[in-house]
C-alpha cells in the first residue's frame, strides 16, 4: 500500500514539473516507446519519418518503438476479434516505459456534448496507465493531440471549419488533462493546421488522414513539439529503410492476419495430432518478434554511425514448427465428405475433358499456371475498361511465412489475337499479402490487403503500379479467408465490399467512425469519402454480391451457401446491433439483438453449399431464356457453376434452380469467381487446389497448394460473341450512349469510366444526353435512371430527375429512385413527402424501399412515415423491413 | 448513503451473476427515467395501432395515453388487458374502460381478451387463466345474463376456452347447460373436467364430484379419464373414496402419473391401510422395473414421494422391508418446493434415518432465487448471519451467502427461478432437529424448516413429533387470508382496537423492517404513516395492499432488474440515476447502493411483482389482522 503511494507521489512530482514547465519529454536510454490510439498513430508505421528522426535525434538512447495503434480506437472502446489480448497484455509484451496516446479525432465528432466524457475517460486512462508497470517501472504517459482537418478544396468533402473548432476543443481538453495528471502533452493540432494552410501540396488524401508527404512534413514538427527545437529535420534514407523493415515485421506480428486461427477459437483447429494452429503460428509470431529486435539493433547501429551488414542476420531466431499433413489419414473426414480433391493434379488439358456443359455451351482454357506460373491461387477477376482480364492471386494463402518474400499479386492478362486465350501476363502489382478481392476504378485498383484497402495506380503507363496508398484501414485481420472481398460498384458510384464473421472493424472517415462486428457489407463513395455499413448482418463470409439492371442487389454467403435479396437487410442499424437471420446470428444474438432462431429467407432454396461468387446473366451472347439468371460458383458440394431462374414475387424475388452451366469431375476444380466478359462469354476463376477449407487443415499444412490456378471461359457454341465495346478513353458523350446497352457489365464499365471523368464535363454532357433521350423508347425510364445514378456517382443531387424517376411507370425504376433518395435524405428538400408517396406506392417493392429509407431518419415523424406501410397488405420481406426500421428508430 | 436499519424480512434482492432467467413477469407502470413515453398513432388504421402496441413492452404500454372518453383508446386498454405479466390493477382498469368504451359488459370484454391469447404458449396460457379468474369472480348475476356468450365459448376450437366457458356456466348456476351434454360429447366432458381447477370456490368444485365420477367410470377415452383423475385433485370432498377409486390407476402406464399426483393430495387420515399396502407393492415393483436412467424424472420422484408417505400406514416391519428394497435401487428423496411469492418452503419438516443416504431436491417455483442450507441444531440464525457477511461472491465453495463453518452441514447452490438443485448426503448419525434455511439476505425469517434425524424412521413416521420452531416462533398457519374473508363489516371490526397491540404486531409481522410508521421502521418500502389519507379513505384498498402486495406497486418501490452488457443481472430498488450511473439498493443489508455505470447497462426492466412477500398474515388470526390494520389506519 505505502509503496504504491510513494511511487504515485513520485510520478506526480516528476511529471507535474515537466508539464507545467512545458518541458519536452525526457527520454532515457533503452526506453520502450509504445504508440497507442487511432489511425494517426497506426499509420505512422507505414510512413516512418517521425520514428527515423527520433533515432537520429537520440542515437545513443537505443530506443525501442512499437506501434500498437488501431484505427478507431478510443480510450475505452477498442473492439477486437476474439482473444486478441487487452491493451495491457500488449503493452506488457512490449515492456512499455513510455506510452504515447493518440486520441481525440474520432471522439471529436460528438462535439461539445461528448467533451466531458472524453476528458473523464482520458483522465482515467492516464491515471490507470501511470499506476501500471509493464516491465520497466511506471510508464511515462504522453498525450498527442489530433491533427487539424485539412481543407482540400473539394466540394464533395467538408472544408473542415466546423471540425477544426471541435478538434481545437478536444486538443485543449487533452492539454488540461495533461496538466492535471502530470502527463506530457504534445500539440500537433496547431502545427498541422499551419502546415496545411501554408502548403501548396495536399497533405491528406481526404481531409483527415495524412498522405505520405503529410507524414513527412509533420514529422519534424511533431519532434519539435515533443522534444523542443533543435532536432534533425532531414530524414536519413538508409536509416528509414531499416525502420521500414523493422516495422514491416512488427506489423505482421501485431496485426497478423488469421488472428482467429492463431489465438482465437480456431487456434485449436488444424491439429496434426501434435501441433495445432496456435502452436505453429504463435511460433511464427515469436520469430517475427525476434526479427523485429534484430532490426532494432541495426537501427541503433546506423543511427550511431556504425556500419551494418548488407543482409540482416536472422540466424539467431527460433525454428519454425512444421506440422505434418492430415490429408489421407485413416477415415479422412475431408475425403468422406467429398471436400478433398486429388493430390495428383491433372494438366489443364486433362481437366478440360472432365467438364460437363449446359446444352449448347463449350469451355476453353484462358490461362493456367502451366504457361503463366504467376497464376498461383487466383481468387478474383475483373475486366478493365480496355477489356483486359485482371486477376488477384494469393500464392501465400493462407498466410505469408516470415523469412520468405511477400509477393501475392494482381495480374493483367492480354489476349492479343482475340482468340480467348491469354497471350501475355503482366504483374500489375506484387509484394501484396492476401489480396482477397479488388476492383478497378478512378484510374487504378482498390485492393484488399487486410487490415487495409490499398489504392494502386500506374501513373506512367507501363502497366505496373507505381503509386500504392492505404486509403481505407481499420478492417479486422482476424481471418484471411473472411477478408474483404466481393468488391462491386453500385450503380450510384458506391464501392461495396464485404467481410466475414469473427471480425471486429473500426473504420475512420472525415464524417466519423464506423464500427462493425461479425460480418457485413461496407459502402464507400470515393468522391465524397463517405463510408458506412450497407448490410449489417451476421453472414459467415459473403463472397458474392451483384446488382441487377434496376439496381436491386443480391448477396451470396459462402459457407452456408445462402443467397439473399439485399434490400430488407440493408436498412440502417448500428453496431453492436445487427439485422437478425444470418447464419451466424444465433451465436451473437445476445449482443446483436433480434430473434436468435430466426432465419432470414434465401431467395431460392439452397441445395448445396457453399457459394464463392455470383453473377447475373446479362449478355446477348447467352440465349434469351437465360437472361437474368443468377449464377453461383460452388467449389465443395458440387464443382460447378449453378444456375437459377429468378422472377419477381411480392416485394421481392424468387429463384428456381435449373440445369447448371458447367460441372467438373476433377475434384480440384474450385470455381471461386466469375464474370461476364466484354465479349459476352463467361469467365471463371479456378482456385485449383486439392484442399479446400480454411479450418479443415493446419494453416501450414504441407499439402496446401501454392502453384496451381486456372481461368476458364464458357461460351455458346452457335450464338455469336459480342463485339467488345471501346470504353477506355472514349468521349463522354459516347460513354453516355453506352448506358443504353443491354449488357449490365458494359454499362458497369462505362459508368466506372465516367465516374473517373471531370464532374462538370460529365454533368454538362449528361444534361444534353437526357434532353435528347427518346421518351417513346421502351428503355426510356431505365435511361433516366442511369442518368440519376450518374448524378449520384458524381455526388450531384438532382431533385427534378429524382422526382421523374419516383413517378415512373415501371415500379423497378421507382424502387431504384427510392434507393437513391435514401442516400440524399438530408439534401432533398421534400424528402419526407417523397417517402410518404413511396410508402403508399402500388408496388410492394417501392413500399419496401421507402420503409428501408426511413431507417436513415430519426424521430416520431419517421416512425409515422414507416408505419404507413401497414395501410396495405405486407409480405414477409416488408414485415421484416418494417420491424428492423422500427428497431432502428427506437434504438 | 445512510446505513439502512432493516429489522425484519422482506425481499429478494440479488446481485448474483447468472440469474438472468428471472420470470418474465412483465413490467410495472414506473416512471423509470430511462424510458420516455412512446408515441402511438391511435388515429391511424387498426393494423398500425395494433402493430405499434405490440412492439411496446408492458412498462411503455402503460405510458401510452389512455382515456375512457374516446373509442380510439380501446386498443390500448385491450392490449393492457391481455398482456402477459400485467398487474391486476391495470387489468381491472382496462376491463372497466372497455366496458364503457365499447358499451359492452365485463364478460364479453374478458372473453374477448382471453380469445386474443394463444393457449399453446405457456406464458399466454397463464395470462388466460388469470383472466378466467377475473371472469369467474364476477357477480353471478352478470355471468348468468351472459350465458349465451359462455355457451358460445363451449364451441371454441381451443380446449382452454371451452374449459373457461364451462367454468363460467357452472359458476353462473347454468351447469345444466354443460352437464346435459356430458353423455355424448368428449369435448364437453373434457371442458367440464378442466373447468374444475378454475372454479373459484371449493363448494362449487365439490358439488360436481358425482359428475366427475360418472365420467370417470363410464368413459373409455384415456384422455377423458386422465382429465377426470386430474379434476379430482381439486375436489377435496370424500378424499377416502377418491383414494380407493384412484388406486387402480397406478397400475396403468398411461394414467399412473396423473393418479399419483392426485393421490399425493389426499391427506394421510383418508388413506385406507389396505389400499396403501396394495399401492406400496405396486409402486415398489414399479421402481424396481424402472431403468436406472429414468429414475430421476419428475414423475418417478412423485411416485417415490407417494410410496414414502404410504409406508407410514404399513406395519413397521413390513415398511422396513419395502424401504430396504427401495434403498437397493434408489436413494430416498425429499422434495421441497418454494412457494411462489410467499417466501417459504412447502415442507416445514421431514424425517430421515440417522446415517442413511438421502437426497433433497429443492425446486424453486418462486420468482426470486433461493437456496437450502442444512445446519447443525440450533444454528439457523448464526449461519444466516454469517452467510450475510460472506455475501454473494465469497461463500464456501463459491456458493453465494453460504459461510464456511462447521455449523453448515450441506448447502445447495442459489437456485434461479424455475430451476432445481439436488443435495445428496448421508444423514447425521446423531439424532436431533437439524434446521434448513434459505441464506439469501433476510429470507431466514420466514424460509426455513427442520430435518428431523431419527434412529427408527418408520417408528417415527408412525407417530411423528412436530419439531420445535427453529427460530423460536410459536406461530403456526391459520388461514390463507383473502380480501373477501375480511372486507365485510370492516368498519365495525376495526372499532375498539388497541394501538399498542397493533404496534407490537407491526414489528412482529416484520412490517417495521421495511416500512416507517410514526417515525419508526425501515425505508425499503413506502412510509405508512397517514396511509388512509393517501388512499382517500379506502380501507379495503389498504387491506388489499397488506394481503396482495403485487396488486399495485408504488412506482418508487418497484424492483428494477438491470441486465448488464456482460450478462450479469442486478436487482434492487432504484436509489438514484443520472447520465453516468444507476444506483440500486440490492439488498436490505447493503450499506452502500450498488453502482452500475450507464454504459454497462443493456436494459433496465421493472418487475411487476412486489418485493413484499404475500401471505405475511397467514400465521395471524382475524382479530390480529384487524389490530394491525387499525394501527395502520389510525388518524
Amino acid at each position: 500500500m505505502s509503496r504504491t503511494f510513494c511511487s504515485l507521489a513520485f510520478a506526480l512530482l516528476v511529471t507535474v514539473s515537466l508539464a507545467s514547465a512545458g518541458t519536452p519529454l525526457e527520454l532515457k536510454k533503452g526506453d520502450h516507446i509504445c504508440l497507442v490510439g487511432n489511425a494517426l498513430a497506426e499509420r505512422m508505421q507505414h510512413h516512418n519519418y517521425w520514428e527515423t528522426l527520433l533515432h537520429q535525434r537520440f542515437p545513443d538512447s537505443e530506443l525501442t518503438v512499437r506501434n500498437l495503434g488501431f484505427p478507431g480506437d478510443e480510450p475505452f472502446e477498442r473492439i477486437r476479434s476474439e482473444n486478441f489480448g487487452d491493451p495491457d497484455q500488449h503493452l506488457t509484451h512490449s515492456q512499455a516505459s513510455v506510452v504515447m496516446y493518440f486520441f481525440g479525432f474520432n471522439e471529436s465528432f460528438a462535439g461539445k456534448k461528448g467533451l466531458r466524457k472524453f476528458s473523464e475517460q482520458i483522465t482515467r486512462l492516464v491515471k490507470e496507465t501511470q499506476a501500471k508497470d509493464f516491465g520497466m517501472g511506471n510508464p511515462r504517459v504522453v498525450l498527442v493531440s489530433p491533427i487539424a482537418f485539412e481543407n482540400i478544396n473539394d466540394p464533395n468533402v467538408p472544408d473542415g471549419s466546423q471540425q477544426n473548432a471541435d478538434l481545437a476543443m478536444y486538443t485543449a481538453a487533452l492539454a488540461k488533462v495533461a496538466d492535471a495528471t502530470g502527463a506530457t502533452f504534445v500539440d500537433v493540432f496547431a502545427p498541422s493546421k499551419q502546415l496545411f494552410e501554408a502548403s501548396d501540396e495536399q497533405l491528406t488524401y481526404n481531409g483527415v488522414h495524412l498522405n505520405d508527404v503529410g507524414y513527412r512534413k509533420l514529422a519534424p514538427l511533431f519532434g519539435e513539439a515533443l522534444f523542443g527545437a533543435g532536432g534533425p529535420t532531414e530524414v536519413n534514407p538508409q536509416l528509414k529503410a531499416e525502420v521500414d523493415d523493422k516495422n514491416f515485421h512488427w506489423w505482421h506480428r501485431y496485426r497478423a492476419v488469421n488472428g482467429y486461427s492463431i489465438y482465437g477459437a480456431r487456434g485449436k483447429a488444424g491439429s496434426d495430432g501434435t501441433y495445432n494452429n496456435t502452436d505453429v503460428m504463435e511460433r511464427e509470431r515469436q520469430v517475427l518478434d525476434e526479427m523485429t529486435v534484430n532490426r532494432d539493433k541495426r537501427i541503433w547501429s546506423l543511427a550511431q554511425g556504425k556500419p551494418v551488414s548488407a543482409e540482416v542476420d536472422d540466424s539467431n531466431t527460433l525454428t519454425f514448427i512444421n506440422p505434418k499433413t492430415n490429408v489421407g489419414v485413416p477415415n479422412d473426414p475431408n475425403i468422406r465428405s467429398g471436400k478433398l480433391g486429388s493430390l495428383d493434379y491433372l494438366s489443364a488439358e486433362e481437366q478440360m475433358k472432365l467438364f460437363k456443359l449446359h446444352d449448347g455451351f463449350a469451355i476453353q482454357l484462358v490461362a493456367s499456371e502451366e504457361e503463366f506460373p504467376e497464376l498461383a491461387n487466383p481468387v478474383a477477376l475483373n475486366f478493365d475498361n480496355q477489356g483486359r482480364l485482371w486477376v488477384a492471386t494469393m500464392q501465400s494463402y493462407p498466410h505469408w511465412k516470415p523469412k520468405t518474400k511477400l509477393d501475392d499479386k494482381i495480374l493483367i492478362f492480354e489476349d492479343h489475337n482475340q482468340d480467348g486465350k491469354s497471350d501475355e501476363c503482366k504483374v500489375f502489382a506484387g509484394g501484396l499479402h492476401q489480396p482477397t478481392g479488388f476492383e478497378l476504378g478512378n484510374g487504378g485498383a482498390y485492393v484488399a490487403e487486410q487490415p487495409d484497402i490499398l489504392f494502386l495506380k500506374d501513373t506512367d503507363g507501363d502497366g505496373v503500379a507505381d503509386v500504392r496508398e492505404r486509403v481505407l484501414f481499420g478492417f479486422d485481420s482476424a481471418d484471411s479467408h473472411h477478408g474483404i472481398a466481393a468488391f462491386e460498384w453500385g450503380p450510384g458510384g458506391n464501392l461495396y465490399f464485404q467481410e466475414g464473421t469473427f471480425k471486429f472493424s473500426q473504420v475512420e472517415s472525415p464524417y466519423g467512425l464506423t464500427r462493425l462486428s461479425e460480418a457485413g457489407i461496407w459502402h464507400y463513395h470515393p468522391k465524397s469519402h463517405r463510408f458506412g455499413v450497407h448490410a449489417n448482418f451476421a453472414f459467415a463470409n459473403p463472397w458474392g454480391h451483384c446488382f441487377d439492371r434496376w439496381g436491386q442487389n443480391f448477396i451470396g454467403d459462402a459457407s452456408p451457401g445462402n443467397s439473399y435479396w439485399a434490400a430488407p437487410i440493408s436498412g440502417r442499424i448500428d453496431h453492436p446491433l445487427k439485422h437478425p437471420g444470418g447464419s451466424q446470428h444465433r451465436r451473437i444474438a445476445k449482443i446483436a439483438g433480434g430473434d436468435a432462431k430466426y432465419k432470414f429467407p434465401t431467395f431460392y432454396p439452397k441445395r448445396t453449399r457453399p457459394l464463392a461468387g455470383c453473377a447475373i446473366v446479362s449478355s446477348r451472347h447467352f440465349p434469351p431464356e437465360m437472361q437474368g439468371n443468377f449464377l453461383v460458383t460452388n467449389c465443395i458440394g458440387n464443382r460447378g457453376v449453378l444456375n437459377h431462374q429468378v422472377r419477381e414475387e411480392g416485394s421481392g424475388f424468387v429463384g428456381k434452380e435449373v440445369d447448371p452451366i458447367i460441372m467438373c469431375e476433377d475434384g480440384n476444380f474450385r470455381p471461386v469467381d466469375l464474370q461476364i466478359a466484354p465479349d459476352g462469354s463467361l469467365y471463371i476463376v479456378d482456385w485449383h487446389n486439392a484442399l479446400i477449407g480454411h479450418l479443415q487443415h493446419n494453416l501450414r499444412e504441407p499439402n496446401r497448394d501454392h502453384s496451381h490456378g486456372r481461368i476458364w471461359r464458357v461460351y455458346h457454341k452457335t450464338r455469336p460473341l459480342l463485339e467488345p465495346v471501346e470504353i477506355d478513353g472514349q468521349p463522354i458523350a459516347k460513354l453516355l450512349e453506352l448506358l443504353k446497352v443491354p449488357e449490365d457489365r458494359v454499362r458497369y464499365r462505362a459508368r466506372r469510366e465516367l465516374a473517373a471523368r471531370n464532374t462538370d464535363q460529365v454533368m454538362k454532357a449528361l444534361n444534353q444526353w437526357v434532353e435528347e433521350l427518346d421518351a417513346s423508347d421502351e428503355g426510356y425510364e431505365h435511361q433516366l435512371l442511369e442518368a440519376l445514378w450518374m448524378r449520384q456517382t458524381h455526388n450531384v443531387v438532382d431533385e427534378t430527375l429524382l422526382q421523374q424517376i419516383l413517378t415512373a411507370k415501371d415500379h423497378r425504376a421507382r424502387a431504384a429512385g427510392v434507393r437513391v433518395l435514401s442516400f440524399w435524405l438530408d439534401r432533398v428538400g421534400n424528402s419526407m413527402a417523397l417517402l410518404e408517396t413511396a410508402i403508399s406506392d402500388k408496388h410492394p417493392r417501392v413500399r419496401l424501399e421507402g420503409v428501408r429509407a426511413c431507417s436513415f431518419l430519426q424521430g416520431d415523424d419517421a416512425i409515422e412515415l414507416a408505419l404507413g406501410v401497414l395501410e396495405d397488405d405486407i409480405d414477409d420481406y416488408l414485415q421484416y423491413t418494417l420491424d428492423e426500421t422500427m428497431r432502428r428508430l427506437e434504438q | 448513503m445512510k446505513r439502512l436499519i432493516v429489522g425484519l424480512a422482506l425481499i429478494g434482492f440479488f446481485a448474483v451473476p447468472g440469474f438472468a432467467q428471472e420470470h418474465s413477469h412483465g413490467e410495472q407502470a414506473a416512471d423509470s427515467p430511462k424510458v420516455s413515453a412512446p408515441k402511438v398513432f391511435l388515429d391511424k388504421s387498426p393494423r398500425i395501432v395494433a402493430y405499434q402496441l405490440k412492439r411496446l413492452d408492458n412498462q411503455r404500454l402503460l405510458m401510452v395515453e389512455r382515456r375512457t372518453t374516446d373509442l380510439k383508446f380501446a386498443p390500448v386498454y385491450a392490449a393492457i388487458l391481455s398482456r402477459v405479466g400485467m398487474s391486476p390493477q391495470f387489468r381491472d382498469e382496462a376491463v372497466k374502460a372497455l366496458v364503457k368504451l365499447q358499451e359492452s359488459n365485463d364478460v364479453e370484454v374478458l372473453l374477448a381478451a382471453i380469445g386474443e391469447l394463444d393457449a399453446e404458449d405457456r406464458d399466454q396460457a397463464r395470462a388466460a387463466r388469470q383472466l378466467a379468474g377475473m371472469l369467474l369472480r364476477l357477480p353471478v348475476k352478470l355471468l348468468k345474463e351472459q350465458s349465451e356468450s359462455l355457451l358460445a365459448e363451449l364451441e371454441s376450437d381451443e380446449e382452454l376456452r371451452r374449459a373457461i366457458g364451462a367454468a363460467g356456466l357452472i359458476t353462473a348456476g347454468e351447469e345444466n347447460a354443460v352437464l346435459a351434454r356430458l353423455d355424448q360429447e368428449p369435448d364437453v366432458q373434457r371442458a367440464m373436467l378442466s373447468a374444475i381447477a378454475l372454479l373459484p370456490t371449493v363448494q362449487l368444485r365439490d358439488s360436481l364430484r358425482d359428475d366427475v365420477l360418472a365420467v370417470l367410470e363410464q368413459s373409455r377415452n384415456k384422455r377423458v379419464v386422465r382429465a377426470a383423475i386430474t379434476a379430482l385433485r381439486f375436489i377435496p370432498a370424500d378424499g377416502a373414496d377418491t383414494f380407493r377409486r384412484l388406486a387402480i390407476y397406478v397400475s396403468d402406464d398411461g394414467l399412473r402419473d396423473a393418479a399419483v399426483k392426485t393421490l399425493l393430495t389426499i391427506s394421510s387420515d383418508q388413506r385406507n391401510p389396505e389400499t396403501c399396502d396394495r399401492l406400496v407393492n405396486v409402486l415398489v415393483k414399479y421402481a424396481e422395473d424402472m431403468p436406472p436412467a429414468n429414475r430421476t424424472s419428475d414423475n418417478f420422484i412423485d411416485a417415490m414421494q407417494l410410496v414414502d408417505q404410504l409406508m407410514v400406514k404399513l406395519p413397521s416391519g413390513l415398511a422396513r422391508q419395502f424401504r430396504d428394497r427401495l434403498s437397493e435401487i434408489t436413494v430416498r428423496v425429499i422434495r421441497i418446493r418454494t412457494v411462489e411469492e410467499e417466501m417459504r418452503y412447502d415442507v416445514p419438516y421431514f424425517a430421515v434415518e440417522a446415517g442413511k443416504s438421502v437426497q433433497v431436491i429443492l425446486e424453486n417455483h418462486d420468482l426470486m432465487p433461493h437456496n437450502l442450507v442444512i445446519t447443525t441444531p440450533d444454528s439457523l440464525k448464526e449461519v444466516a448471519m454469517l452467510g450475510l457477511q460472506v455475501g454473494p461472491d465469497k461463500g464456501w465453495n463459491g456458493l453465494p451467502y453460504v459461510p464456511e463453518s462447521a455449523k453448515v452441514l450441506h448447502a445447495s447452490e442459489m437456485v434461479a427461478p424455475d430451476q432445481q438443485a439436488r443435495l445428496t448426503f448421508t444423514a447425521p448419525s446423531q439424532p436431533g432437529e437439524y434446521p434448513y434455511v434459505c441464506t439469501f439476505p433476510q429470507h431466514w425469517y420466514r424460509m426455513y424448516g427442520v430435518m428431523v434425524v431419527v434412529e427408527d424412521l418408520d417408528g417415527w413416521l408412525k407417530d411423528p413429533v412436530e419439531p420445535a420452531n427453529p427460530i423460536g416462533s410459536n406461530r403456526s398457519f391459520v388461514q390463507a387470508w383473502t380480501v373477501d374473508d375480511l372486507k365485510t363489516d370492516l368498519d365495525s371490526q376495526l372499532r375498539g382496537r388497541s394501538m399498542d397491540i397493533g404496534k407490537r404486531l407491526f414489528a412482529e409481522a416484520s412490517c417495521a423492517g421495511c416500512h416507517k410508521m410514526a417515525g419508526e421502521g425501515g425505508v425499503i418500502g413506502p412510509e405508512l404513516t397517514g396511509i388512509l389519507e393517501r388512499w382517500k379513505g379506502d380501507k379495503v384498498g389498504v387491506l388489499r395492499e397488506v394481503l396482495e402486495p403485487s396488486h399495485k406497486v408504488d412506482a418508487k418501490y418497484v424492483m428494477q432488474r438491470i441486465l448488464t452488457v456482460d450478462g450479469r443481472t442486478v436487482t434492487g430498488v432504484l436509489v438514484e440515476e443520472n447520465d453516468d450511473v444507476v444506483k440500486l439498493l440490492t439488498n436490505p443489508e447493503s450499506q452502500e447502493p450498488t453502482v452500475v455505470p450507464q454504459d454497462d447497462i443493456e436494459a433496465m426492466v421493472p418487475s411487476s411483482v412486489s418485493m413484499m412477500p404475500k401471505a405475511l398474515m397467514d400465521q395471524y388470526t382475524k382479530d390480529e389482522i384487524f389490530e394491525l390494520l387499525a394501527y395502520l389506519l389510525k388518524e
